[in-house]
C-alpha cells in the first residue's frame, strides 16, 4: 500500500509538473513573441542597404537578453535544435540592424517570428501536438 | 542582403509582415518535434494501445513475462535511447516517461489486485485446452494453437500421448501445464507410503570465502558459531567456497581448491 501511494503521489507530481512546465514555457515563449512583434518597422528608405536601425538594435539585443535568461529554464524541457534555429534568428537579426540593412531586418524579423511562433505552438497542450 | 539568400522578389517583399503572419509562416514547412507534453501523453497512449493489443493477441505473444513487464521492457529501451541517440533531446523528455511507465506498471499491477473490473480488463484467465481428458477445439481455435504444437508441449513435459492428458492448461504467462491421468502420473512418496522428510533448501551461508548474511539469519546461526563450525572443518571461512545448511541443520561444505592443487 505504501508503494502504491508513493507511486500514485509520484504520479500526480508528473503530470503536475508536466502541465506547469507546458504552461509557464508556453509564457515565456509567448512575452518573447510579443516584444519581437512589438518591434518597430522602420519607413522603407531609398537605398535598402543604408538604413538607420541603430534604435531597432538596441531594442532587439534587450528582448535577446531577457531571451537568454528565459532559455536557462526552456532549454531543459524544449528540444535544443528548435531553440538553436531561434538563437540564429536572433543573431541574423542583430546582424541586419548592426549592418543597417533595411531587407534583411524584415526577414529576420519575419524569420524569429515565424520561430518563436513555430515553438510556442509546439509547447501547447494540444491534440495536434499529441497525435 | 547576402548574396547566398535569394533576395525575395519584389511582389513577395511587399507583402512581409502584412496580414495575421509573417511571409515564413505562410510559406515555410517546418521540422516537427514532438514537446515534453506531447511525449508524455503519447507515452500514455502507447502504453495503454500495447497492454490492451498485447491482451487481444493472447497468452501466447507474452512468452515468461508478466504483461505489464513486457510493455515496460519494450517501451522503456526505446525511451532510455532517445537522448543518448540525439543531444538536441533534452534528458526530461526522456526520465518523464520513464518515470510515468514506472509510477503507471506499479499502479495497474497494484489495482489489478483490487479492482476486478481492471484485471478483467488487463489480465486473461487460464485456458483449458483439454478438460478432463476431451480436447477443447474451440479454445485450440481461439487461442490459435495446432495440434502440433500441443503435441509439442505435451512431450516436453514427458507425457507422450493426448490420451494420458487429464488437463492441458494455458497459463496467463503462455505457458503450458499438463496434468495427466492419475494412472500415468508420477508415483510420489504419498502414492507408495512412504514417511518422506521435508530437508527444505539449503541456504549458502559463505559463498567464495564470503559470509552471506541474510542466508545466515535463515539459518538460525550467528557469525561466531559459523566461525566455529569452519574451524570444526579446519579451515577458516576465507578458505571456503561454498557452505550450505539447509531447514533440517544437514551442513555442506566446499573448500576452495589452492592454488598448488588447481595447477
Amino acid at each position: 500500500m505504501k508503494t502504491f501511494i508513493i507511486t500514485l503521489s509520484l504520479l500526480a507530481v508528473l503530470v503536475g509538473f508536466v502541465f506547469v512546465n507546458a504552461h509557464l514555457v508556453v509564457r515565456q515563449i509567448s512575452e518573447t513573441a510579443t516584444a519581437v512583434a512589438a518591434l518597430p518597422l522602420p519607413e522603407k528608405p531609398e537605398d535598402p542597404a543604408r538604413a538607420d536601425l541603430s534604435g531597432q538594435g538596441e531594442q532587439v539585443r534587450g528582448i535577446h537578453q531577457s531571451w537568454q535568461e528565459k532559455l536557462r529554464y526552456i532549454s531543459l524541457t524544449v528540444n535544443h535544435h528548435d531553440l538553436m534555429q531561434v538563437q540564429d534568428q536572433f543573431a541574423a537579426l542583430m546582424g541586419a540592424c548592426e549592418a543597417g540593412n533595411y531587407t534583411d531586418y524584415i526577414l529576420t524579423l519575419s524569420m524569429l517570428q515565424s520561430g518563436l511562433s513555430h515553438l510556442r505552438e509546439q509547447s501547447l497542450c494540444s491534440l495536434g501536438n499529441i497525435f | 542582403m547576402d548574396d547566398r539568400t535569394p533576395p525575395p522578389s519584389a511582389g513577395v517583399r511587399s507583402t512581409l509582415l502584412t496580414g495575421n503572419g509573417t511571409l515564413c509562416e505562410k510559406y515555410t514547412v517546418r521540422e516537427r518535434n514532438v514537446p515534453m507534453i506531447a511525449i508524455f501523453f503519447r507515452a500514455l497512449i502507447i502504453y495503454i494501445t500495447l497492454m490492451l493489443t498485447l491482451r487481444f493477441m493472447g497468452k501466447r505473444q507474452v512468452g515468461e513475462l508478466e504483461m505489464s513487464d513486457l510493455i515496460g521492457s519494450l517501451l522503456l529501451s526505446e525511451i532510455a535511447a532517445m537522448p543518448i541517440d540525439d543531444p538536441d533531446i533534452p534528458l526530461l523528455y526522456a526520465l518523464i516517461p520513464i518515470l510515468f511507465i514506472m509510477s503507471m506498471e506499479i499502479i495497474i499491477t497494484f489495482s489489478k489486485t483490487k479492482l476486478n473490473f481492471l484485471k478483467k480488463i488487463f489480465e486473461s484467465h487460464p485456458i483449458f485446452i483439454i478438460e478432463q481428458g476431451v480436447i477443447r477445439e474451440d479454445q485450440m481455435r481461439r487461442m490459435r494453437i495446432s495440434v502440433e504444437e500441443l503435441l509439442s508441449e505435451c512431450r516436453q513435459q514427458g507425457v507422450v500421448n493426448l490420451s494420458d492428458v487429464r488437463y492441458a492448461i494455458l497459463e496467463q504467462n503462455g505457458k503450458f501445464s499438463i496434468i495427466p491421468n492419475a494412472s500415468k502420473a508420477p508415483a510420489t512418496p504419498a502414492d507408495l507410503g512412504i514417511k518422506s522428510v521435508d530437508v527444505g533448501i539449503m541456504h549458502s551461508v559463505i559463498l567464495d570465502g564470503t559470509i552471506e548474511k541474510n542466508a545466515l539469519a535463515k539459518t538460525g546461526y550467528t557469525e561466531t558459531q559459523l566461525h566455529e563450525l569452519c574451524a570444526r572443518y579446519r579451515c577458516a571461512v576465507g578458505d571456503i567456497f561454498v557452505l550450505g545448511i539447509d531447514d533440517l541443520g544437514h551442513i555442506t561444505v566446499v573448500k576452495k581448491k589452492t592454488e598448488r592443487e588447481d595447477t
